[in-house]
């Protein structure tokens, strides 16, 4: 039960390629630190191999204290294979699309059947699976993978060791990067690169483990002579790695012939390292090209180098970046590669380049750079490259995902020690998507975890949670239970919150001024005036409260409730843990610029004016499109007032109205947006603001209510409507300006991390104990 | 407007950028005028909530055939068969509302298209509207623009006009300069002529001096040198010598005849002052041929011209042989002679008159008693003598005038000539007093300035007429 198991397609300590010495490196590291490791794989010897062919015997062998269980490939059909395979690699860049396959579904399938299979690994997955505490799936593009993660994605974690290549946006990928359990990565880059292609919702669950190097630098490396090049004397900029156009050695070698003619009495040399057949790299003064070295030689030259010159744009991990840290040398790495250039901003070891010409005034930089600034970017390097490339540290990172740590128990919660055995919660309904039901959700699975019974008690109850909530009865809820009231709009249910005998707490998700609707459904309004106006009467009954923000914890206390606190809503963006809808993720990706906004088609949102605002929008960039996501009713007066004004501004053809839509619609609306933009005038919080910066979407929204205070840093807001062209033009450059979104979209990185799910669990633990103290 | 909440943003750098961007909008073309429409959207607004409404009443309205979810659980939750009795007493019951929801439906229905369509003109007259006040405006801008481009056209020529002014004057004041140097060139002129014509007259002066001088010369030499050859090989006699000697008295002929044009006045003065005798000469009756008039040192034949003139018979002699010259260069009847001597060569009683300017004050006191005596023996009875001389009564004359001419022996009174005459025989004489200086020069007043005048500058000559008995 304890034991590990490493899934991947083959196996052997002799194996090159990254992924292959990534599974070796784990299996027999995680042994040797006394974990039952097992290495499930076939029979099949190497990716060079013909993937049909049993070089192995099937069965159990042991090796290093590993068991390795190998099992028979599957026959196939490699012509079919080859078919879909080439067609794909022959597709540009450009027409890879995050969450739209790349090729028709049944190409896709034949991709998956005709891989490298092995039937009787998946039936013993599905036969053993409980026998082993965890799987680790590596890489992620092999038939083995695709079709044996599903199997056990329950316990199942993916070390994809991803690239941005077309195999990265096939279905059969996104489903096993959502199945997984957990994502293991090499570097920041690769998670991010992940993030990008299969959305936020894998965040919680990605944990970059990092890759260690074996690699004792020695100080006292001799000094020798290598093909007559002798790295003493010489100032020289290393390029290790195979010598190819996909590494980009090629350009490195143009840059530098660039660099030769512009500064010609310069002394500094680009030495070449590796294997391949450079046939481009023709004969330059101070271009050196080694070809294959030996280890030695490899770390007389890294040990002499000025620094080391990545270009490849197609790395999920780059040995050499951290080789050249363990010698404190600055990197330069491609910046249009997620894993070398996350690494080298993260680390401060080096700097980035993209073009020829950046990379030739690269060259030019380093040759000028003071000792002092190399020595602090290898110096910076190397600190990065002891955290993340020591095994040591990587191993132990995999030992607290898989639950192998001793002292990583998972979090405990505070166990509920008072006399109160339950809270449950009351409010007028639970509806699917909604904001306040997820939130009371949220409540109920926490206060559960903390050991309370906990239920939901509501009024009107939508089918599709039907099983997550009660329909209430008097005297459904317990007298000595504690009860946690939801106050929105006025209802029947106030009455018999207050008449609760026990403990009770009132959450105030506040309620919308009565004003908004009264040109519309002036019935509404007064159900809202109501609503507000009971507020105060209620204060005497609840003596403790919460508000979703401070905003409303401030309506609170001017009703007079005594200390209010805030419960902010917790968004988790595990939910989107899935694949969005494939049909609107190829629509909104038709090269349009998607200006998003989420919520009710209600007076206070506003949509309105951001219609108004878009139509001067279109005169900037007449190749745009706004979706207003949000409930309507065709009856409504507000509806047919939004659908007249897009009549009249003629906008029919620009504006998408999709209605209520489900999670995988919602996912593809946030995932394809240039722009989150709100001309909401009321918000007791707003989750879509919180939901956009998880989806790293810029947000431009109006400074009202609670607004600031939800977007914190975050976002760009402004002040007044008065003057709807500057608001556009203001959007129109939100979405152009990389800088600027770059300012942005950091700021709400950072904010997210206030509305987490430990943030808001550790207020709702408070609350209970507060509720327990009474 | 910008809120300023994450401090990495530079604020003021994104309103920049805005302002470009809003720039660049207002230069590219705008989309359909949307703001004609803006003030109906409200109406339509209304009408949508209206049309909403009616909507819901609609779907409410119709006869209820099922019973209601909301019943459907105790203790509303009847048997199907009493849901439906109740559900048709209900309808039974209320079958006339329905019929008046209905009408009333369906009115506001009418009255809603009514407005729909009120609205719809509404917005396509105000479209019109705009549309032509667009134009008015646009119609308006052109004529404003061509205005003001003529205005700037009137400024430039106004502006040139003043250039030309400006120079004209500049003209003018140059042309005036011009003017006063050419008449200060003028008035130059006019003293360079003035002094050309004074240098001319002086030039004319001595000129005919010199010439007569010349000729007199000439004359001499071409005597001496013919009685020279004629006397060849012997020397001159005593006559010879006597004539030789005679001739001297001709040397300053020229000279006399230049002073007597510088002193004595023009030809024409002399001439008109003449005139004041003609008269006596009509009343003598004489001038004709067997009483001709003898002028005694004509001089330049002023008095001789006159009578020649005004058809009388005369003959003047004088001895400057230059002046005879003259004046038979004008064909006047002259001939140079001594005055006694040649009146002594005529016969008694054979001149009508004798008569004689400015010649008796040459004579000594003996010659000027033989003149008297002499021509009273040659004139005819009734014969007329007039005599001419200056005044010595003016001061002026008496004391210097009259010492001008260095050949006069000395001023006569006109007393003294006077008695002469009368002792001489001639009777009924007058004394014509004459040529009193010109009245400008005399002093005003009375009774002394008279007499002052009458000294200084009375009557400068006076005239001595007589007849023979």
């Amino acid at each position: 039960m304890n034991s590990i198991a490493i899934v991947t397609p083959w196996f052997g300590k002799e194996l090159k390629g990254g992924a292959e010495q990534q599974a070796w490196q784990i299996a027999t590291r995680l042994a040797q630190r006394g974990h039952e490791i097992e290495v499930l794989t076939t029979c099949c010897r190497a990716f060079a191999d013909d993937w049909a062919v049993n070089h192995f015997r099937p069965g159990l062998s042991q090796e290093l204290g590993i068991k390795i269980r190998r099992f028979p490939v599957n026959p196939r059909n490699s012509t079919r294979f080859d078919v879909v395979n080439s067609a794909m690699l022959s597709l540009p860049s450009s027409q890879l699309k995050p969450g739209v396959s790349p090729i028709v579904l049944e190409d896709g399938d034949v991709f998956a059947q005709e891989n490298i299979n092995s039937t009787a690994l998946l039936n013993f997955l599905n036969e053993n699976q409980n026998n082993y505490q965890g799987f680790i799936f590596i890489p992620y593009l092999y038939g083995v993978i695709l079709n044996g993660l599903p199997v056990v994605s329950s316990r199942a974690f993916l070390q994809p060791c991803l690239h941005n290549e077309v195999y990265a946006y096939l279905p059969q990928v996104v489903e096993i990067f959502h199945a997984a359990k957990g994502l293991l990565f090499i570097s920041e880059g690769e998670a991010e690169l992940a993030k990008q292609l299969y959305g936020p919702g894998i965040i919680p669950k990605s944990i970059v483990a990092g890759a260690g190097i074996e690699l004792e630098p020695d100080d006292n490396t001799p000094t020798i002579e290598i093909k007559n090049f002798s790295p003493q004397p010489e100032k020289y900029i290393l390029c290790l790695g195979r010598r190819d156009v996909t590494k980009n050695t090629d350009l490195l070698a143009r840059a530098y012939s660039d660099f030769k003619q512009k500064y010609s009495d310069s002394h500094l040399k680009l030495v070449i390292v590796g294997p391949g057949n450079p046939s481009f790299l023709t004969p330059i003064e101070g271009l050196v090209d080694l070809g294959l070295v030996t280890e030695t030689e490899k770390a007389t030259l890294l040990s002499n180098c000025l620094a080391l010159f990545q270009p490849s744009q197609n790395e999920s991990y780059s040995r050499v970046i951290m080789e050249a840290w363990f010698y404190g040398k600055p990197v330069a790495a491609h910046s249009s590669c997620l894993a070398t250039a996350m690494a080298v901003k993260s680390a401060k070891g080096g700097l980035v380049a993209a073009t020829e010409i950046e990379w030739s005034e690269l060259f030019a930089e380093f040759d000028q750079l003071d000792q002092d600034t190399i020595t602090r970017y290898g110096m910076n390097g190397q600190k990065y490259a002891q955290e993340n490339a020591v095994w040591d540290r990587v191993i132990e990172r995999y030992e607290l995902v898989l639950g192998l740590s001793p002292q990583s128990p998972p979090v405990i919660n505070k166990v509920n020690s008072g006399k109160l055995k339950e809270i449950h919660q009351l409010l007028p309904n639970l509806a699917y998507g909604d904001a306040i039901s997820n939130h009371a959700l949220a409540i109920r699975d926490y206060l559960r975890k903390c050991g309370y019974e906990s239920n939901i008690f509501v009024k009107y109850l939508d089918d599709r949670v039907a099983q997550e909530a009660k329909l209430f009865q008097p005297h459904a809820i317990s007298q000595t239970a504690g009860l946690i009231y939801h106050h929105s709009i006025g209802t029947e249910l106030t009455d018999y919150a207050i008449a609760h005998r026990n403990v009770k707490c009132l959450i105030y998700h506040n309620i919308t001024p009565a004003e908004f609707f009264l040109p519309y459904r002036p019935d509404f309004a007064q159900i809202l005036s109501k609503g507000r106006g009971e507020l105060p009467q209620l204060a005497e009954y609840f003596p403790l409260s919460l508000g979703d923000s401070a905003y409303n914890a401030g309506e609170l206390l001017a009703s007079g409730f005594s200390n209010p606190g805030v419960l902010p809503i917790a968004v988790d963006p595990s939910k989107w843990d899935m694949a969005a809808d494939a049909e609107l993720m190829e629509h909104l990706q038709d090269g349009k610029t998607n200006l998003l906004f989420v919520g009710r088609l209600a007076p206070n949102k506003c949509q309105d004016d951001l219609l108004r605002a878009f139509d001067h929008y279109l005169t900037m960039d007449p190749q745009a499109r706004l979706i207003l996501v949000g409930q309507g009713q065709p009856n409504d007066p507000y509806y047919r007032h939004l659908l007249n004004t897009i009549d009249k501004l003629r906008l029919t053809e620009f504006v998408m109205l999709p209605g209520q839509v489900n999670d995988a619609q919602l996912l593809a609306f946030y995932r394809t947006a240039h722009l989150f933009w709100s001309m909401s005038e009321h918000e007791g919080f707003c989750v879509p603001l919180v939901e956009a910066m998880w989806f790293d979407i810029p947000i431009l929204a109006y400074a009202s209510t609670a607004v600031p205070e939800t977007l914190g840093e975050g976002g760009i807001l402004f002040t007044t409507k008065e003057d709807l062209i500057t608001v556009a033009a203001l959007a129109k450059i939100l979405v152009g300006d990389r800088g600027l979104r770059a300012k942005v979209i950091n700021a709400q990185r950072r904010r997210i991390n206030d509305f987490s799910l430990d943030n808001v669990h550790q207020k709702i633990s408070e609350m209970a104990m507060r509720m327990s103290d009474m | 407007m910008i809120g300023e909440n994450n401090p990495e943003i530079n604020v003021d750098e994104l309103m920049a950028k805005i302002r470009d961007e809003v720039a660049k909008r207002k230069g590219r073309p705008q989309g359909v005028i949307k703001s004609s429409n803006a003030d109906t959207s409200n109406l339509t607004l209304h009408l949508s909530y209206i049309e909403s409404f009616l909507k819901n009443a609609e779907d409410r309205a119709y006869t209820r055939t099922k019973w209601p979810d909301k019943l459907n659980r105790f203790p509303f939750n009847l048997s199907k068969k009493l849901q439906k009795a109740t559900l048709k007493l209900l309808n039974f019951l209320f079958k006339d509302q329905r019929e008046i929801n209905f009408n009333l439906l369906q009115a506001l229905r009418e009255s809603v298209v009514i407005n729909q369509q009120l609205i719809a003109e509404i917005s396509s007259l105000k479209t019109q509207l705009n549309e032509n006040l667009q134009t008015v405006d646009t119609q308006l801008q052109t004529t404003h623009e061509r205005l003001q481009t003529v205005d700037t056209q009137l400024q430039t020529t106004h502006e040139h006009l003043q250039t030309v002014d400006t120079q004209l004057q500049t003209t003018h004041e140059h042309l005036q300069t011009v003017d006063t140097q050419l008449q200060t060139t003028h008035e130059r002129l006019q003293t360079v002529d003035t002094q050309l014509q004074a240098t001319h007259e002086n030039y004319i002066r001595n000129d005919s001096y010199v010439k007569n001088d010349l000729m007199q010369q000439k004359r001499l030499i071409g005597l001496f040198l013919e009685e020279a050859r004629r006397r060849l090989p012997a020397p001159f006699d005593q006559e010879q010598l006597q004539t030789f000697v005679n001739e001297d008295e001709h040397l300053l002929d020229a000279f006399y005849v230049a002073f007597e044009d510088y002193f004595r006045g023009s030809r024409e003065d002399i001439l008109n002052r003449s005139k004041v005798y003609l008269p006596l000469i009509e009343q003598a009756n004489i001038g004709t041929a067997d009483a001709p008039i003898l002028d005694v040192g004509c001089g330049r034949g002023e008095w001789l011209e006159l009578l020649r003139d005004s058809g009388y018979i005369s003959k003047g002699i004088d001895i400057n042989r230059v002046m005879i010259e003259q004046c038979q260069a004008r064909d006047l009847d002259v001939m140079a002679a001594e005055v006694i001597d040649y009146l002594q060569t005529l016969p008694e009683n054979s001149l009508g008159a004798v008569t004689g300017f400015h010649i008796i004050e040459h004579l000594p006191f003996k010659l000027l008693m033989r003149l008297f005596a002499e021509t009273v023996r040659v004139l005819k009875p009734q014969g007329l003598v007039i005599f001419e001389t200056p005044n010595p009564e003016n001061v002026l004359v008496g004391s210097n005038n009259f010492y001008l001419d260095p050949t006069h022996h000395h001023p006569l009174p006109s007393a003294t000539i006077q008695f002469m005459a009368e002792i001489s025989g001639l009777c009924n004489i007058q004394v014509m007093k004459l040529h009193p200086y010109p009245e400008n020069q005399q002093v005003k007043g009375e009774d002394l300035a008279q007499r002052f005048n009458d000294y200084f500058y009375g009557c400068q000559d006076y005239a001595i007429v007589g007849y023979k008995v």
